[in-house]
């Protein structure tokens, strides 16, 4: 993890983004897979006369449909942190929305929440003046601690 | 097996651990433990148990080899005696190999298994037939051939099964009327249930059959020897179904033909007994009787027990007589409250009602006769 | 470090910690806490059972009560311990093992976690509403037209388990998504740990399994009010489809219980063997085709209902049949202990039982699959033990493998290996004392779900219930345990176990890989 470059002109940019193993063609398999599976056992029953489970079976179906389309709709979200001269802009992108933060360098603060316990999770704030947006809030704990680091650097340089 | 247990009115904790104490000597020598399947009296069984013994010996042979393995292991390879890790993880022969044996195991097994299904399943060329329903919580048994029908339920009083007698020898496994079979004979069983699921099982004759509400299952046997043969109900039927035993009593071909004729007499007798006019106390002896089938659900003095009602003063038993002969007779639908009509005869059934008017604090007054039974049918 | 620390409104604490958090940790904590009380819920209601058993007669409860007994027993220790147990270990280790952040969905996570209280509470609430009938107590298969007699107790349990159900589906969605959208690169499928492929398959089988035991439920209930006859004879209906619908769910359920287990041991094994897992391929192979198979199996449980012979034999190949894969898994495990350098932490103690005793299980499930054999054991002691077999000294004592694996973990502190050795061979003597003679009370005659039996049975029973209260007490030492180390002690490596790998091992430093990155500059 490296900022330097960026670093030369004053500015620097990070982009925080969780990484996503499933394709959109993998979603589809896989929907088509737990959908069509459920549903031969659903139809197969009703056949057999007890219809009651096709309903259910429709409902599930509807379930991983919607949870599909929300997992589809958020493969891209990403955070992207743009340190300038003398601001500090946010995009944080998720879902189909878009957030926009900006803060002046010189007030802005990074804290880094940590609950004592070595398992638990820590959270990362930026934000000045009482106004603080979270970062990292998808991915891992020890990213967050070097994105934390990294941020601090950045601002003090 | 003749052990009686006297009753000990310490409570259960202490009672526990006695049992603990009892765990620690070594009782092996003590009782004679049954460890396998009862002795086989019919073809049927002696197939099941060969089958089994053959099935139980396989599964320990190959339990003995493949943990022999890992316990050579766990002695030899440990860290402790300094034994450095091998770094395999994978072996193409061995996993074939492993796969290939077993599966050729089960093809040996499945080929006699296959031979001894097809034999239980053949009902064909029966000499007699019986049929078999099954009710909450005892046995209906019908013999079409010889025209006879009866009711076999537990004969073990309560006293016994709440601890304020001694328990007999036959505890549970004993019933009032046991059913009556020829040995040397195909007896076919027709297997049905009145009310919900239950399962006919005899162990020693290799018979379990579900009795299933609107279904008709068969099976069969051919008893090799004569004696008593007990058996329970096997499906979850309801609150007694620990308490509706089976007793198969089969002897000579002469004794079950002396048997039918006196189960004959019987029941033309039990219909003379119905015309006459009863006494209330004769009525309230009977009933007393009677009772103890009611009393399973509806307490021994008429208390209710849990989800089931009370008859203590309740709506029924000292309201209008024609609802109370309704209920008895015809049951209430969905509950375990049952169509005694079916089941009982007029004499009992009017005791029975006659009891329940009359006791446990109701004071109606009523004496049921047989007759307005018949009447109310 | 130069990061600036705040305390203040950091994070909720206390109760709404708890109530609204969406970390997989928590989540997988509060899965697993719920797991451990509701242990000792069931637990106390076998102890009910087995102080009943204790002699013949009837002594503490009337046959109506014990029947509720035997059936929350049931439902609880499936429902209520296990299921949440397993999902507990995928909450907290899938992410970690997969170098993912969180579960894919972490707010539904919350979601299905926090159905399972109100679920639970509706189902056990049953048990004080004796005068309208008290719980269920048809026993968990709920055949009905018995079901049908219930009280309200029966449409409560109806209730609570659409609730358990959805709190599953939501549960294997999750699992699914997690697995495969949260990987980190590199973590191709072959690469996973064995848990998380057993986890994957599990998810797969409880998708295809809830909406059938939904719909069987929902039958029942409209059976019951609503005048429709699907299951009653009288009225055009089938009392054995119930059995088939219900064991088409029961079936892959019961490989749902036991499939995360495997995985466990496979974790466990490899680790103090010190020598990596035999035959990985394989073991994939074997779990995927344990789970297609359990599909075709259901009538196993039913051969006594009067099938025609030709589906009785194809039930009875067919379930043989599962013998192969499961073979495979045990011989893979024993040759990854073979020339390994062994220890015996508590886990591979727990992992080793898991090993023999669930193989004594599998053993006499083989038995239960020949018809013939079948018809004398169905509905006996002999299957009590058999699936006690399975499900407690296989899939709890799994468990504990993994509770004890991975508890340093979690805690950061090491547990006391003493009381651990004290807790498993406690619990060995005491499972075992109470399961084994149910081989031999089923043999002997005695068929399953009575509260009183024939004078013979007094003997195996009584060793029965001295080894279910010696079981039963002595899993306090495991909550003294999980206390002390969650209090403190001796602090835990990273790696915690000598020959442990994998990510879940090596998380706290360095990172497996970075989910951020420095693009090219904006402007």
């Amino acid at each position: 993890m490296n900022a330097g470059a960026a670093h030369e002109s004053g500015s620097a940019s990070l982009v925080v983004r969780p990484n996503r193993s499933l394709s959109v063609a993998g979603m589809v398999v896989l929907f088509l897979a737990l959908s069509l599976h459920a549903a031969a056992i659903g139809v197969w029953f009703t056949l057999a006369g007890a219809w009651m489970i096709l309903p259910f079976t429709m409902l599930e179906i509807l379930i991983v449909g919607l949870l599909c389309g929300w997992i589809y709709r958020h493969r891209d979200d990403c955070e992207l942190i743009t340190v300038e001269a003398d601001r500090i802009h946010i995009l944080k992108r998720e879902g189909n929305g878009a957030s926009r933060y900006d803060f002046p360098r010189y007030w802005a603060r990074v804290h880094l929440d940590r609950r004592s316990g070595s398992a638990s999770p820590t959270r990362l704030r930026i934000g000045s003046h009482g106004r603080y947006v979270a970062l990292g809030e998808h991915i891992n704990d020890a990213d967050r601690v070097l994105l934390a680091q990294e941020l601090t650097r950045l601002l003090r340089s | 097996m003749c052990v009686v247990r006297s009753q000990s009115r310490r409570g259960v904790l202490s009672r526990l651990i006695s049992g603990i104490t009892l765990a620690a000597v070594p009782v092996l020598a003590a009782a004679d433990y049954q460890l396998n399947l009862p002795p086989p009296v019919s073809y049927i069984a002696r197939r099941i148990l060969d089958l089994h013994n053959l099935i139980f010996i396989i599964c320990v042979v190959i339990f003995v080899i493949v943990f022999g393995f890992m316990f050579y292991a766990m002695v030899v390879h440990r860290k402790s005696r300094g034994h450095k890790p091998a770094t395999f993880h994978d072996n193409m022969t061995f996993e074939v190999v492993w796969t290939v044996i077993p599966f050729l195991i089960l093809v040996g097994m499945a080929i006699p298994s296959t031979a001894t299904l097809i034999e239980m399943t053949d009902v064909s060329k029966a000499d007699m037939t019986v049929k078999i329903t099954g009710y909450q919580w005892k046995w209906k048994y019908d013999y079409p051939d010889q025209d006879l029908s009866f009711f076999s339920s537990l004969s073990t009083p309560r006293d016994q099964i709440e601890g304020k007698a001694q328990k007999g020898e036959y505890y549970l496994h004993e019933v009032d009327n046991p059913v009556v079979l020829p040995v040397g004979k195909k007896v076919r069983f027709l297997m049905t249930g009145n009310d919900v699921i239950h399962s006919w099982w005899v162990p020693q004759l290799g018979i379990k059959t579900d009795a299933i509400p609107g279904f008709i299952n068969e099976t069969w046997t051919n008893i090799d020897q004569p004696g008593v043969y007990r058996g329970v109900c096997a499906e979850l039927c309801g609150k007694d179904h620990g308490f509706m035993p089976i007793v198969v009593n089969a002897v000579s071909q002469e004794e079950f033909d002396k048997w039918v004729v006196a189960q004959k007499q019987k029941a033309s007798s039990d219909a003379a007994s119905a015309g006459k006019t009863w006494t209330r106390d004769e009525l309230m002896a009977k009933g007393k009787q009677v009772f103890q089938t009611c009393a399973a659900c509806h307490g021994p003095n008429g208390e209710g027990i849990g989800p089931f009602p009370k008859l203590a003063g309740s709506k029924i038993a000292t309201g209008p007589l024609k609802d109370h002969l309704n209920i008895v007779l015809h049951g209430k639908p969905g509950t375990a409250m049952q169509a005694f009509g079916t089941q009982m005869n007029d004499v009992d059934l009017a005791a029975v009602i006659t009891y329940e008017r009359n006791s446990f604090g109701n004071k109606t007054g009523d004496v049921v006769q047989p007759a307005q039974v018949k009447a109310a049918r | 470090m130069a990061t600036a620390t705040a305390h203040h409104d950091a994070h909720p604490t206390g109760i709404t910690r708890w109530l609204f958090t969406t970390n997989h940790k928590d989540i997988g904590t509060l899965y697993l806490v719920f797991s451990l009380f509701m242990f000792f819920v069931g637990g106390t209601m076998a102890l009910i059972i087995r102080a009943e058993l204790f002699e013949p007669g009837l002594q503490i409860t009337n046959p109506h009560f014990y029947n509720q007994m035997l059936t929350l027993h049931a439902l609880v220790m499936i429902f209520g311990v296990i299921m949440p147990a397993f999902v507990g270990f995928a909450n907290w280790q899938l992410p970690m093992m997969l170098g993912a952040p969180d579960m894919a969905l972490p707010r539904m996570n919350n979601w299905s976690f926090w159905i399972l209280p109100f679920a639970f509470t509706l189902l056990l609430s049953t048990v004080f509403m004796q005068d309208q009938g008290g719980g269920p107590a048809g026993g968990w298969t709920m055949y009905p037209p018995l079901a049908i007699q219930g009280g309200i107790g029966t449409d409560f349990t109806i209730l609570s388990i659409h609730m358990m159900g959805i709190s599953s589906v939501l549960g294997a969605i999750n699992v699914i998504a997690t697995i495969l959208n949260m990987r980190a690169p590199g973590m191709t499928l072959m690469k996973m740990p064995l848990f998380v492929w057993t986890w994957l398959i599990t998810a797969f089988l409880l998708i295809g399994a809830m909406p059938v035991l939904a719909g069987a439920v929902t039958m029942l209930l409209t059976d019951r009010h609503f005048g429709t006859h699907f299951f009653d004879a009288a009225g055009g209906g089938d009392p054995v489809l119930f059995q088939h619908v219900f064991w088409f769910f029961g079936h892959p359920e019961v490989y749902i219980l036991i499939l995360p287990a495997f995985g466990i041991i496979s974790q466990v094994i490899p680790t103090f063997s010190r020598k990596p897992l035999f035959g990985y391929n394989s073991m994939v192979y074997a779990t995927a085709s344990i789970a297609f198979l359990s599909h075709v199996v259901w009538a196993h449980h039913m051969f006594t209902v009067g099938m025609p012979v030709a589906g009785e034999l194809f039930f009875m190949y067919a379930t043989m049949l599962i013998a192969v894969p499961t073979g495979v898994k045990i011989f893979n495990w024993i040759a990854t202990m073979w020339r390994g350098a062994l220890t015996f932490e508590t886990p591979m103690l727990f992992a080793i039982a898991f090993v023999i005793l669930f193989t004594i299980g599998g053993l006499s499930g083989l038995m239960l699959a020949i018809v013939p054999a079948d018809f004398q054991y169905q509905d006996t002691y002999f299957v009590v033990a058999h699936f006690h077999y399975v499900l407690v000294t296989g899939a709890i004592v799994a468990i504990f493998a993994g509770a004890y694996f991975w508890l340093p973990k979690w805690t950061g502190h090491m547990y006391n290996e003493r009381l651990g050795k004290w807790h498993f061979w406690l619990t060995m003597i005491g499972m075992n004392l109470t399961f084994f003679p149910m081989h031999f009370l089923g043999l002997a005659g005695m068929q399953r779900r009575v509260p009183d039996y024939a004078l013979q049975f007094t003997d195996f029973n009584q060793w029965a219930s001295v080894g279910a209260f010696i079981f039963g007490f002595s899993q306090l030492l495991f909550v003294i345990l999980v206390i002390q180390a969650v209090r403190g002690g001796k602090r835990a490596t990273a790696q915690v176990w000598e020959g442990a790998e994998g990510l879940e091992w090596t998380l706290s430093s360095p990172p497996p890989y970075h989910s951020f990155a420095t693009p090219p500059v904006v402007k």
